[in-house]
């Protein structure tokens, strides 16, 4: 038995021993001495799963060709980080990642279970077994019959090979597999009406899972703005979308853990939310992969074998209406307790931005499903443009922004006193509006709504930044473990800012160049430089050189993005190509091949100039005069072998030469040789008989090429303002949300120690957090 | 508190209506090429590229190419500005944009192409946009 044949087997004990565990833990719950057996059933479904993906990645890495997958998405010649990579480009290897995570996480998570393990492994093992059972339906390990076996594989897409790829999916599919965790703890909780015990455990882990999903998808924006020349780092693409939605859900949670933790409120939303985040992913997987959103995706993902959407559908229908199920049932018996006090409150703040949140959270999700959503209303299938996710969100982004600014002045219960209230946030308010002037002067040159919406955006995102920052100023010194909100807070209030300004903001030049021939662009002389290989046109890493200098006497640069033609098919080479991103403190210069990154290059036949003439005028064309004097025709009017020559007087340094470019009808033309190098031509289709006029072509005049053959590179600049704001944002908020992790994982850790102090965490609060001192307020 | 809760109420209710109304403003229906050419806004036309038609203009920076839908109803498009990718090697392509007289202008289209890195029945859409 060969190793894929292992692999094979290994997916079915998988399944079989997640099964197992399922149940013994369930049983568990009412008699635990099956405690022991669950786990060992457990602990061997996560040896089913590593040892799978190990076993995957070996055949990837010795390119056995025997083996479906590893023929279609790599091949001998790749370096080993690509085939390593490969393990997880297809359908059946992101699903194995995605079990594999799913699995080791499982082993974090049942030593802080405690008395919650039985029930809270119950559910999580049934989602490893759900997708170890998928992996059988849709396996990584099928092979070719013996005698089909290809000698080669198909290789990775270029696209793909990048050493994002080797980073992003790995990142993202913990945090998918983590959302499986917050939503097996919220079903324990319902089971054992505990609803307040749950939120000490699940909190280090609904972070966890928040950053691991927030670096996904900061790591894929960040991939495809600076390879795969999107021209952005966010299409509001389905599958982005289908990861969206989830981290938004989470990210509410989380403020709801909050909440919980420190006012004893929000017991039945913070359920419902946990219950929420698994599902949404589940449903945006079977939106990506089940085809049906196959036209409007830009993400290359075919649609799952039969019986894997099957699964895939049976497992968002059992997690769906389980969960939301087993919530309903209990409604009634969680307790609703109203916190805030006063208008002016974080507890208000705090229900306010998850709602928004959420309401963000299901725009969105509806904007990604309409294509399904109109083909069941109105029959017709219908999608929605991007414009819809910016107009439909912006009310709902205004609101928590604002609530951002304003949280790190707010305490929890009630403001005290309303005046030092508005005297505290005055400083960040007066600094604001200065910016606020800045922008408006700048949007005058935009289309009013447009210009509004983006001023309030940026105005509330600067307000937000400014105030977080002041607090996480005075917090540094003074308690650095709770300053992770607050520092996560000025960078959602960066990468908004920076996001508004570089999308609408953004400035366009574009130019075709040819050799010899220059275009201005954002105060450089651009000019084409010929390839970095021209030796090899098809060849790889070949990049187009275009030279920047500036025009203000500033250092110029030679731009070289990434152009060339991937051959691995010879029937079918595949354009490859790479913007090219020039680096300032305030803005990026996106340099790319045609528009979006992926223009052509032509080498076609010089297009030569043209100048349209009548009989008896006198024209200049380059160094040429030219007087069009007659038409000569000879042979018969009509006949096949008639033809038409215009007689021209062209003078040329001072010297006169008569030249009579002819057209033969129907068989084509006779050019004539222009002095100093060239030619000019007439064609017969051409020739206006009624104005007597002619179109003259002029080829390879003196100072029109210098080329052989003519290369025409279509460039294209973007000038970015405050993007890198963006990329130092999402920074701060990775920090931010690390800081809190820390924290959590800390508490936790702690708590479970002292038993005696763990269960009851409500009432657990210093009276200082109730006084408005934001250094104070920063513990939650 | 009542009062603050309605006016939560009033803001959420009129942020939806706001949704609701960039819904409809902003929904572009797939169609046929005969309901293509008897619309008036913006609409999406899904068919094969008609072998040939394919012209890229460096120059005018343009890609025109003919497209065939399901029912064999052909209609020409127009897409302002270089296409990306393979286009020539695309199977399917969906033009989305409106009418101009006869010729369909497609501010964004989104071409499938026989995908050889992803076993034989994996297709890849890419997408090019104004």
């Amino acid at each position: 038995m060969n190793a894929a044949e292992w692999g094979r087997l290994i997916i079915y004990l998988g399944a079989a021993s997640a099964v197992v565990a399922t149940v013994l833990f369930a049983l568990a719950a009412k008699q635990e001495h099956w405690l022991l057996w669950a786990r060992r059933a457990y602990a061997l479904a996560v040896f089913s799963a590593v040892a799978a993906f190990g076993i995957l990645i070996s055949l990837c890495m010795r390119s056995d060709f025997r083996v479906v997958y590893v023929a279609n998405f790599s091949s001998s010649d790749l370096p080993w980080y690509y085939k390593l990579s490969s393990a997880w480009a297809g359908q059946e290897g992101s699903f194995l990642l995605w079990a594999f995570w799913t699995a080791l996480l499982g082993l974090l998570l049942i030593r802080r279970l405690k008395r919650y393990e039985p029930l809270t492994m119950a559910v999580y093992s049934s989602i490893l077994a759900f997708l170890m059972a998928i992996l059988t339906k849709q396996s990584p390990f099928l092979l070719y019959p013996p005698s089909e076996v290809p000698p080669e594989g198909m290789g990775l897409n270029p696209l793909l090979q990048n050493y994002w790829m080797a980073i992003h999916p790995p990142t993202i599919f913990i945090g998918f597999a983590s959302l499986a965790i917050p939503f097996s703890i919220a079903v324990a909780a319902l089971l054992r009406k505990d609803w307040d015990g749950w939120v000490q455990i699940a909190m280090p882990f609904v972070i966890l899972c928040w950053v691991t999903l927030g670096a996904g998808l900061i790591l894929g924006g960040y991939w495809a703005y600076v390879t795969l020349g999107w021209g952005g780092f966010w299409g509001w693409d389905p599958v982005e979308n289908s990861s969206l939605v989830p981290w938004l859900v989470i990210t509410g949670l989380m403020h709801g853990l909050v909440v919980q933790r420190n006012r004893g409120g929000l017991h039945r939303s913070n359920l419902l939310l946990a219950l929420l985040g698994a599902p949404l992913f589940f449903y945006g997987t079977y939106m990506t992969r089940s085809g049906a959103l196959a036209e409007s995706s830009v993400h290359a993902f075919d649609a799952l074998a039969k019986g894997a959407l099957g699964l895939v559908i049976a497992m968002l229908l059992t997690y769906t209406v389980g969960g939301l199920g087993l919530w309903l049932f209990r409604l009634r018996s969680i307790p609703a307790k109203q916190t805030a006090e006063g208008v002016l409150s974080r507890d208000l703040a705090f229900s306010l931005g998850i709602i928004a949140l959420v309401v963000i959270a299901g725009l969105t999700l509806i904007g990604a499903s309409m294509p399904i959503i109109s083909l069941l209303i109105a029959k017709q299938s219908s999608s929605v443009e991007i414009r819809y996710y910016h107009l439909a969100n912006a009310p709902f982004a205004y609101l928590m922004l604002l609530l951002l600014g304003l949280v790190p002045f707010l305490s929890w219960r009630k403001v005290d006193n309303t005046d030092v209230f508005i005297q505290r946030i005055s400083a960040p308010w007066y600094a604001t509006l200065v910016i606020g002037l800045v922008v408006a002067f700048a949007s005058y040159f935009m289309r009013l709504p447009v210009a509004v919406g983006v001023f309030f955006l940026m105005l509330l995102a600067t307000f937000t930044i400014l105030s977080n920052a002041m607090l996480v100023w005075r917090l540094a010194k003074r308690s650095p473990m709770s300053l992770g909100g607050y520092l996560t807070h000025v960078g959602v209030g960066l990468v908004l800012l920076g996001a508004a300004a570089s999308t609408f903001y953004e400035q366009k030049t574009e130019a075709v160049l040819t050799n010899g021939m220059t275009a201005e662009m954002f105060g450089f002389k651009v000019s084409y430089a010929g390839m970095t290989h021209p030796d090899e046109e098809l060849g790889k890493n070949n990049a187009v050189r275009l030279k920047f200098e500036s025009l203000k006497g500033d250092k110029g640069f030679e731009a070289r993005p990434v152009y060339y033609f991937d051959t691995h098919n010879p029937m079918q080479p595949r354009r490859v190509a790479e913007p090219h991103i020039y680096k300032h403190a305030l803005y990026d210069m996106y340099i790319a091949i045609g528009s979006d990154g992926g223009g052509v290059i032509e080498r076609m036949q010089d297009p030569g100039k043209t100048l349209p003439i009548r009989r008896g005028e006198t024209k200049k064309m380059g160094d040429y005069t030219i007087h069009f004097k007659s038409f000569q025709i000879q042979g018969t009017m009509g006949g096949a072998d008639m033809s038409i020559g215009a007689v021209l007087d062209v003078e040329y340094k001072g010297k006169k030469t008569e030249l009579v470019p002819v057209a033969v009808f129907g068989k084509g033309w006779k050019p004539a040789r222009l002095p100093g190098g060239g030619e000019v031509a007439i064609f017969a289709d051409e020739i206006n008989a009624n104005d007597r006029a002619v179109i003259l072509h002029f080829f390879g005049m003196p100072g029109q090429t210098t080329m052989p053959d003519h290369v025409i590179v279509p460039v294209e600049v973007k000038l970015k303002p405050l993007i890198n704001l963006v990329w130092l944002g999402t920074i701060l908020m990775m920090l931010g949300g690390g800081i809190a992790m820390r924290r959590r994982f800390a508490e936790l850790r702690q708590e479970q120690q002292e038993p005696s102090a763990a269960p009851v965490v409500v009432g657990k609060q210093p009276k200082a957090r109730t006084k408005p001192a934001p250094g104070m307020t920063g513990g939650h | 508190m009542k009062k603050t809760y309605l006016f939560a109420m009033g803001f959420i209710a009129l942020g939806l209506f706001i949704a609701g109304r960039a819904m409809i403003q902003t929904i572009v229906p797939y169609v046929s090429v005969a309901q293509a050419r008897q619309s008036s806004g913006k609409v999406q036309v899904k068919g094969k590229l008609v072998p040939g038609s394919l012209q890229m203009d460096a120059i005018q920076r343009e890609t025109r190419f003919t497209i065939e839908d399901a029912k064999g109803d052909r209609l020409p498009v127009v897409h302002p500005k270089l296409a990306q990718g393979n286009v020539e090697q695309a199977t399917e392509i969906v033009a989305i944009g409106q009418m101009q007289g006869d010729v369909f202008i497609a501010e964004k289209i989104l071409y499938k192409c026989p995908s050889k890195y992803q076993g034989k029945q994996m297709q890849e859409y890419q997408e090019s946009s104004q």
